[in-house]
């Protein structure tokens, strides 16, 4: 039964992704300019002849519809084609960016739900004391805050001044023979300040969240229930208020599936982090349809693979959900 | 006081102490004091910061700065230019131009050898230029070479190029020309192989390792004709936020950063004291670059010369140069710069002067209505600026330019547009009252393509329609002319003529700025700038070495 339900929405998922393919294809080369103009046009050691060589080798010249059936034939095979830019396959580069962005907002993500939950749960349980009320202020204020100004913060005091963290970068320069473990030391000391950047305002978030959540469910009958009942506030709230407190939480979840590879061009500009933000960034400033392509299919593979996720992930643990 | 504000009071007062500690980064010695400054020492590291990336380290298919940079390192060709701005030998030893400019003998160099071993010889010279015209290769400067009808290899150190007309500019194309080894390519893919991130050349420096998007390692070249570079290493690092490359020049993590886009951020650096003591900032004019406001010829009321120098004397240079690059540029008399030789000295910035401007529109008829704005037959004289976005210089120069052009009593609007919408819909159909831009050009003083009468065709970038059949006439004289101190009198003719026209309001160049950790000894530092044949000539003394 529940093998169906998930088959029936993968399968939902599939005209969901051709319409995105499409309506991005269209809207990338329907902007005006392409990538021969980004870069032959006004240029006086650029001659016509090699603009049109260069329409020509890229495919350009062929009409709309036959590039996207061309497009989509080669994707159906998992070849995303190569790079406007350099030549060297899609693939290829966005394997080498995505470990640095999966590191770096995987660690984040463990940190925003590793403590925005139990501070959530916490502020909610002791509802109305100074404590909750400081912990509600300083989320606004932190919330408030944006991530290039902390950025900048973190890498002056951190970086500069202390010296205790690297200010920018994604492991130490000069390819010495090291051992793994020095190596993977090396990148999660270059990881630090990007991390508390990219989780600073999503964990106040998930706590605010958790912290609502669990006070709905206080107030419900069945609790009240509990508690006439004589059970412990310990047993009640983890055991029975919990559980359904944590529900609301699996759609965020499934929301960040996506967030995990999309990679925030901002801080990886400012960390100079070698990732996804920059790539698909550069991808489109440069007209580079085949990368650009590349970035988008992951990123709405992901976003629907997350929805599904959760989705499925209700159907499991509710048993109120039908299907 | 709440337990929150005493946290609070605590954190402020943390930050102020770290604050008043200064910068710690690693611990530097004292660079005015160093006993083994003179003693030439190999050794350390050259750490350069830059904001992109490179494409791609074949020279076949560079365009981009970053390319260019590592390209440069691992490459030679045959001639290169000296401090002088004049061609000097690089690969080619002599040089001689023959048939009045219709053959050109190269004589190269001796004993050069690849990075791999193999020597060099003619036979590579011949295979690079098959390389650049191979249609199945997108090379960007292959116009330049497209004159070339024969290259003939009599011996191994000879290489005989022959045109079908002079062209004079093919001298500085051939020092652009990376010199490919044939023994590496022939019959191998050239665009797209292997070859694109593993270069070999016959540069000073060879590749260890490339993490895109990170850094970019070089190792000195043993073999290198020129003798091995005393700093041993070089790191290409990428840091895209200028803000950081500063911060990691100031903590000693980077050596070298150019500043040149972001002044703000070079004026605080040069003016930092705890910089002072462990870098040194550079401002040198910037070369062939410069931006200009130009008009469409076409339309009648540009067409009239007494309204262009008027809309010139209109325009405050030195406010634009304050306001925009915060004092770092030099204000422009002509398509050529300050520091070029073809710049003509005897032609001088057009001057600040709104008298002159009002006068010279009243003599074209261009007077001021009842309401102070001005017009003529009935017709207000009004016209938009265009100019592309994404270039802040040239946004805020057209805003400036408006309000300049507003106490003349000239009503102008201000358009900026995606580049390419510019382009493709306004620059190339002429399709436009004036602009805001900027050439960037080479280091020969070749501009037949911006200038020439034939160049203001659909597509061409004579876009503004300037035809003057004496600049089209010095042009082609220029082209044709390889002696260099006749070439340069010409173009100083042609910088003239120019100028005198006014087709466009040349505004000015922004510097180049740039910052040199003080480690590093052996400086060539001109007036073109402080980079000169770093390879060979830098070192850092035994005592202050950074790194192992």
């Amino acid at each position: 039964m529940l093998l169906r339900y998930a088959l029936k929405r993968a399968l939902f998922s599939v005209p969901l992704l051709l319409g995105i393919t499409l309506i991005s294809f269209l809207v990338l080369h329907l902007a005006p300019g392409s990538p021969v103009s980004a870069r032959g046009s006004l240029n006086p050691h650029i001659s016509p002849e090699s603009i049109r060589e260069l329409r020509a080798l890229y495919g350009l010249d062929k009409p709309l519809s036959t590039q996207y059936w061309d497009w989509l034939k080669r994707c159906a095979g998992f070849n995303f084609g190569d790079s406007f830019q350099d030549r060297q396959s899609v693939l290829s580069h966005i394997l080498q960016a995505l470990p640095a962005t999966l590191l770096l907002n995987g660690v984040a993500l463990l940190l925003v739900f590793g403590l925005g939950l139990p501070l959530g749960i916490f502020s909610a349980i002791r509802s109305g004391s100074p404590l909750d009320r400081a912990f509600t202020l300083s989320s606004f204020l932190a919330f408030s805050i944006p991530a290039f100004v902390l950025a900048l913060f973190l890498q002056l005091v951190f970086g500069a001044w202390l010296g205790w963290f690297p200010i920018s970068g994604f492991s130490s320069p000069w390819s010495m023979g090291q051992g793994w473990l020095a190596q993977a030391g090396d990148v999660l000391w270059h990881l630090v300040l990007p991390v508390w950047t990219t989780a600073f305002g999503a964990w106040v978030t998930v706590a605010q969240y958790m912290r609502n959540s669990t006070l709905e469910v206080l107030s419900q009958d069945y609790i009240r229930t509990a508690f006439a009942k004589g059970l412990g506030a310990r047993r009640i709230t983890l055991r029975h208020a919990l559980p359904n407190a944590l529900l609301p939480i699996i759609t965020l979840l499934g929301l960040s599936v996506p967030g995990l590879v999309g990679g925030s061009f901002i801080i990886e500009t400012i960390f100079a982090w070698p990732g996804m933000g920059r790539l698909g960034y550069e991808a489109a400033m440069n007209y580079d349809y085949p990368l650009v392509m590349g970035v988008v299919v992951m990123g709405a593979v992901l976003t629907v693979f997350g929805n599904l996720l959760a989705d499925i992930c209700y159907a499991v643990v509710d048993p109120r959900v039908r299907y | 006081m709440s337990r929150g504000s005493v946290w609070a009071a605590g954190l402020v007062a943390a930050c102020l102490a770290f604050a008043t500690a200064g910068c710690r980064g690693r611990g530097h010695k004292d660079y005015d004091r160093v006993p083994d400054a003179d003693v030439v020492a190999n050794g350390d590291a050259r750490v350069d910061a830059s904001i992109g990336d490179a494409v791609t380290l074949n020279p076949l298919l560079a365009q981009d700065s970053a390319s260019d940079d590592i390209i440069g390192l691992v490459f030679d060709a045959l001639l290169r230019y000296n401090p002088g701005l004049e061609l000097e030998g690089d690969l080619a030893k002599s040089w001689q131009v023959r048939d009045k400019g219709l053959r050109i003998v190269f004589h190269l160099r001796r004993g050069v050898l690849w990075q791999d071993g193999k020597s060099f010889t003619s036979a590579d010279v011949a295979f690079t230029y098959r390389a650049i015209m191979d249609p199945k290769v997108a090379c960007p400067f292959k116009a330049d070479f497209s004159l070339v009808s024969r290259v003939e290899t009599p011996d191994p150190w000879t290489v005989v190029v022959t045109y079908r007309k002079p062209f004079a500019p093919a001298l500085s194309a051939w020092a652009e020309a990376s010199i490919l080894p044939l023994h590496l390519l022939k019959g191998r893919k050239l665009s797209g192989g292997s070859f694109d991130s593993h270069p070999v050349g016959t540069g000073p420096y060879c590749l260890v390792s490339w993490k895109r998007n990170q850094s970019i390692e070089l190792k000195a070249n043993p073999l290198y004709w020129e003798g091995e570079p005393h700093i041993r290493r070089y790191l290409y690092q990428i840091i895209p936020d200028p803000a950081t490359q500063v911060l990691e020049m100031k903590s000693q993590n980077v050596d070298t950063v150019n500043l040149s886009s972001v002044p703000d951020q070079y004026r605080d650096l040069s003016r930092s004291a705890s910089f002072r003591e462990i870098g040194r900032t550079f401002r040198f004019p910037g070369f062939n670059e410069y931006e200009f406001f130009g008009f469409n010829l076409l339309k009648p009321m540009f067409q009239d010369k007494r309204v262009r120098w008027a809309l010139s004397y209109a325009i405050d240079r030195k406010a634009l140069i304050d306001s925009i690059l915060l004092g770092y540029g030099q204000p422009c008399s002509g398509p050529y710069v300050p520091s070029m030789p073809a710049y003509n000295p005897r032609v001088t910035p057009v001057p600040y002067d709104l008298g002159k401007a009002e006068k010279l529109l009243d003599e074209a008829g261009w007077k001021r209505g009842k309401d102070g704005w001005r017009e003529k037959d009935g017709r207000p004289m009004a016209f938009t600026i265009a100019t592309n976005q994404g270039n802040k210089v040239r946004e805020e120069v057209a805003t400036i330019l408006q309000q300049q052009f507003a106490r003349l009593g000239i009503r102008a609007r201000v358009q900026i547009l995606a580049w390419s919408l510019f382009d493709s819909q306004y620059v190339s159909k002429k399709n436009f009252d004036t602009v805001v831009l900027g050439w960037g050009l080479g280091m020969d003083p070749d501009q037949y393509v911006i200038w020439d009468s034939k160049e203001s065709g659909p597509g061409g970038l004579n876009f503004i329609s300037y035809k003057n059949p004496r600049v089209d006439r010095l042009l082609e004289e220029g082209r044709t002319t390889f002696d260099w101190k006749k070439r340069v009198r010409i173009y100083r003719k042609f910088h003239a003529l120019i100028a005198a026209d006014q087709p466009v309001c040349f505004l000015f160049a922004p510097d180049s700025l740039s910052a040199v950790n003080r480690r590093f000894h052996g400086l060539l530092v001109t007036k073109t700038g402080c980079m000169w044949y770093w390879p060979t000539r830098w070192y850092v003394p035994k005592s202050i070495q950074l790194y192992p």
